[in-house]
């Protein structure tokens, strides 16, 4: 179990995406995308990207601790708003149905819940593209090709709603 | 004394407040127009992330439909070609069975009857969470809980004594790199019996069985398999050729009894 020093520490260590150029892929009715990446040399990091072809505002963006041993925990997730999210331990209410930041916490885990179970709504994005720069800037990753012909995210143009990030 | 009439009265007015319908505009991809309605039941997954039915009119009555989420869900942190395969698409497909549950492309759905939309939502509903619930079982706890069902079966057949459990065989060089699921006693030759659950457990009990068919004196063997149809057929016949006996599924436990029971009876 990790406490929330050292998932603090986690996301904001600098992270470095190894595979860049990774290819979209589709599977069961999503995109999907996924990055390796390091810290200090080592790889220990995956950055997910998801969105589904059925609903614009059903994608996920997300990053996942992989030590060598142990098991792999999320660690951020920022979820699209096409679903109410519930923090169990908070109570029964919904946050609402919006746009919002799944984070990894000691509290959560130790009540034997899954990590990142708790969330919180967020107006930093609207959509996929977005969400994956939410999800750079706060686990301060870097690596990604810059310039829109570089863009990985270009092929999920077609789902982005208007940009209001 | 109980009002169950207050009660019901109760659990209904506040189960329809926690329930939110929106229109949803139709597939972003498909853009053909169909309007659906977007209800978000009272259920939440492991994640705390709430479960919504889609649906749609059919000719009969509704379609309810999770639009794919489900299986994206899961995929966040598990490749779904690995996740869905062996026994775990066996898991799947009997959820999505005993769920009523059908699934396209991913999508799961559900058809229903216009008088039946109330079982419909609680079949999607409860369908999705047991299928979110697959990511719990990782590929060390499927390969654990067979070797538990292996050990509980054998256990039950044998006196303690009669059963040794990772076995090496004496007076084999490097025996502990080659070692036995488990060593049966018999009247006759020793029983060498291994569990297979995946293609690398065949092809390493392949090669452990021809090693000690070299190396050690002469012994039976067979091999329990979790499912005989999980394992690619070119390695199944490699190791067939190895093994002098297999039990195709360890759910066939009366064939793994009377096999057994025969040679401890020779």
């Amino acid at each position: 179990m990790l406490t929330d020093n050292e998932i603090a520490d986690l996301l904001a260590a600098p992270k470095l995406v190894i595979n860049p150029r990774a290819r979209v892929k589709e599977q069961r009715g999503s995109l999907q995308l996924n990055y390796a990446a390091q810290r200090c040399g080592e790889t220990e990091f995956e950055v997910f990207v998801r969105q589904s072809l059925h609903d614009p505002q059903g994608f996920s963006c997300g990053l996942v601790y992989t030590p060598r041993l142990g098991e792999r925990i999320t660690l951020m997730r920022c979820n699209g708003g096409n679903h109410l999210h519930v923090n169990s331990l908070e109570g029964f209410e919904s946050i609402g149905k919006c746009c919002h930041i799944h984070i990894a916490t000691e509290r959560y885990m130790a009540a034997g819940r899954k990590p990142d179970h708790y969330a919180e709504p967020t107006q930093l994005y609207g959509e996929v593209r977005g969400a994956l720069r939410t999800l750079i800037e706060k686990c301060n990753i870097e690596g990604f090709p810059s310039g829109n012909k570089m863009d990985p995210l270009s092929f999920l143009s077609q789902f982005s709603e208007t940009n209001n990030d | 004394m109980i009002d169950i009439d207050s009660i019901r009265n109760e659990i209904c007015k506040s189960f329809c407040q926690d329930i939110l319908i929106e229109p949803f505009s139709g597939n972003a991809r498909a853009d053909n127009g169909d309007v659906q309605l977007a209800v978000h039941l009272p259920l939440v997954g492991r994640d705390g992330d709430g479960i919504v039915a889609y649906l749609s009119q059919t000719v009969t009555g509704w379609r309810l439909s999770d639009n794919g989420m489900t299986l994206m869900r899961l995929s966040y942190e598990n490749d779904l070609g690995r996740l869905l395969s062996d026994a775990r698409e066996r898991l799947f497909r009997t959820v999505l069975s005993e769920s009523h549950l059908q699934q396209d492309n991913g999508e799961l759905f559900i058809e229903v009857p216009a008088a039946s939309l109330m079982r419909g939502l609680f079949l999607l509903g409860q369908g999705c969470i047991r299928v979110e619930d697959m990511g719990l079982w990782t590929r060390t706890k499927v390969e654990s809980a067979f070797n538990d069902d292996l050990r509980r079966a054998l256990h039950r057949l044998l006196p303690s004594d009669d059963c040794v459990e990772n076995f090496q065989v004496p007076n084999v060089p490097d025996a502990a790199t080659y070692p036995v699921d488990y060593f049966i006693k018999t009247p006759g030759k020793p029983l060498y019996l291994f569990g297979v659950h995946n293609k690398d457990r065949a092809r390493l009990v392949t090669i452990i069985l021809q090693y000690l068919t070299v190396h050690a004196p002469i012994f039976d063997s067979m091999v329990v398999y979790s499912e005989l149809n999980d394992v690619p057929e070119a390695d199944s016949r490699r190791l067939l050729a190895a093994a002098n006996d297999i039990v195709p599924s360890i759910n066939e436990t009366a064939i793994l009894e009377q096999k057994i029971r025969h040679r401890r009876a020779a």
